[in-house]
């Protein structure tokens, strides 16, 4: 067990090492942040949750550096579109956090915002899925392999709208494009970003696939170059606030930075399309935690503003309370021993089995996610090695 | 050593924030820059080639361009 200076946790550090790893290896292969992933899975090790954002958000910064440097190696990063991206991306999230902001005062964000996620995630991973099995039909009947696709009637849309000087050419995704183009893009996924409250990996890899006519790779590697930057911002705000563990996100970049190599790696090795597939397998899982997420609100609602007045009236500061809710014996107390309100308890209760389910089956599928990527990777160099081999004993043949 | 470092960042999390965040910023980005270049130095060790490759995307007969 460890001692988490900050919070004043004891936790295990392997739950940290391996959640870290998983989410490189997931992050490194699809180019996201992955904090869907992480803060349940966090939550299920007994992790505090008023901590568990700011230290995935601080892990995420040295992970990105990593994975992108990788990515970058293989020529995956497009780093004009990324910083022009970057701008519209920071001023479209300004515009969202204000949108929340107006919801949250009237009450109603939590649900507006996690019924937004849902429809958003459920449509890109339902588009993605559907395209996939296109795509496969396509080959069947035409006999002929299809490794991705590059741009979508959308892309093509915005790309003559928004064909305004400047426009420049960018080598590494093979295509010309307006700044204009990539700014509208980067506002829109923003603003829906900062609706939502989330880093946006998973919302920008398809924007820059489907609305931008990025080949995927390089989607991927661009929202990494991205993820840096949202990542430090996130990461500076929450420490600013008390509300990171930097014990734990040094040790969960330690599991990170190894995973993140796997993760980088096999995108060398599988086709866009692939990734594409996986990609909208994982955006059904983040949909069903979000939907688990609902329905424990609705449970929440039943005791956290009463509770909380409660504990107000009996002289607690806001700090004490997010600290009762740290620990479940603590909560039992003041609910049930102080208070005597068993209905709180039993609302409490539900509300903690549907977090937990959430968290259980994040990490459930995030671990099949990882072993999927790790088989590809192994037999992805099993094959260039193969491949390598014979090649010398060709050269071999042909020298002797 | 690497204890102490912690003890007194997890001191600047209540004394200085500002600190704070920046030495956690600061830490996650050496520590990145630090082990992507180690692994990166690994592998050239190891003889791996992980340099640029021909990208499915590159090949024109095997994408569709919509």
């Amino acid at each position: 067990m460890m001692h988490m200076p900050v919070s004043g946790v004891e936790m295990a550090w392997w739950p940290l090492l391996l959640i870290g790893f998983t989410v490189g290896v997931v992050g490194g292969f699809f180019g996201i942040g992955g904090a869907w992933m992480v803060t349940p899975a966090l939550n299920i090790f007994g992790f505090p949750m008023i901590y568990a954002v700011g230290t995935d958000m601080t892990h995420l910064v040295g992970k990105s550096i990593i994975a992108t440097f990788r990515h970058w190696k293989f020529g995956h990063v497009s780093v004009i579109i990324a910083v022009v991206m970057l701008i519209g991306t920071f001023s479209g999230i300004e515009s969202g956090a204000q949108v929340l902001l107006w919801l949250t005062k009237k009450g109603i964000a939590g649900s507006v915002v996690r019924y937004i996620y849902m429809v958003l995630l459920a449509s890109i991973g339902i588009f993605m899925l559907s395209e996939y099995l296109r795509v496969r039909k396509l080959e069947k009947e035409a006999g002929k392999q299809v490794k991705d696709i590059v741009g979508t009637a959308w892309s093509r849309w915005i790309q003559d709208t928004l064909n305004i000087w400047p426009t420049f050419y960018c080598p590494v995704a093979r295509m010309r494009v307006s700044l204009w183009a990539i700014l509208f893009v980067g506002v829109v996924t923003g603003f829906v970003a900062g609706i939502l409250g989330v880093g946006g990996g998973i919302l920008r890899v398809p924007a820059l696939i489907y609305l931008m006519g990025v080949p995927t790779k390089i989607a991927v590697g661009t929202d990494l170059f991205e993820v840096m930057f949202s990542g430090a911002y996130g990461a500076f705000t929450y420490s600013l606030k008390g509300g990171v563990e930097l014990v734990a996100a040094v040790i969960m970049l330690m599991g990170a930075s190894v995973g993140a190599q796997f993760g980088t790696i096999c995108t060398k090795y599988v086709y866009g399309i692939t990734i594409r597939l996986v990609f909208s397998i994982a955006t059904f899982f983040a949909c069903a935690s979000v939907i688990l997420k609902q329905i424990s609100s609705r449970c929440a609602a039943v005791y956290k503003k009463p509770f909380e007045a409660f504990l107000a009236e009996q002289g607690l500061t806001p700090a004490e309370i997010s600290a009762i809710y740290a620990k479940k014996s603590a909560v039992y107390h003041y609910m049930v021993e102080v208070a005597n309100k068993p209905d709180w308890w039993a609302a409490y209760t539900k509300y903690y089995l549907w977090n937990q389910a959430g968290g259980i089956m994040i990490l459930t599928a995030a671990v099949g996610i990882t072993a999927y990527i790790l088989i590809q990777l192994y037999l992805g160099v099993a094959r260039e090695i193969k491949e390598k081999r014979l090649r010398e004993q060709e050269a071999a043949k042909i020298k002797a | 050593m690497i204890g102490e470092y912690f003890t007194w960042a997890a001191g600047l999390a209540k004394n200085s924030p500002f600190t704070y965040a920046v030495v956690n910023l600061g830490t996650m980005v050496v520590a990145g820059v630090a082990i992507g270049l180690i692994a990166d130095g690994i592998f050239r060790l190891l003889r791996v080639d992980l340099g640029s490759y021909k990208k499915e995307f590159e090949d024109e007969s095997t994408v569709i361009k919509q």
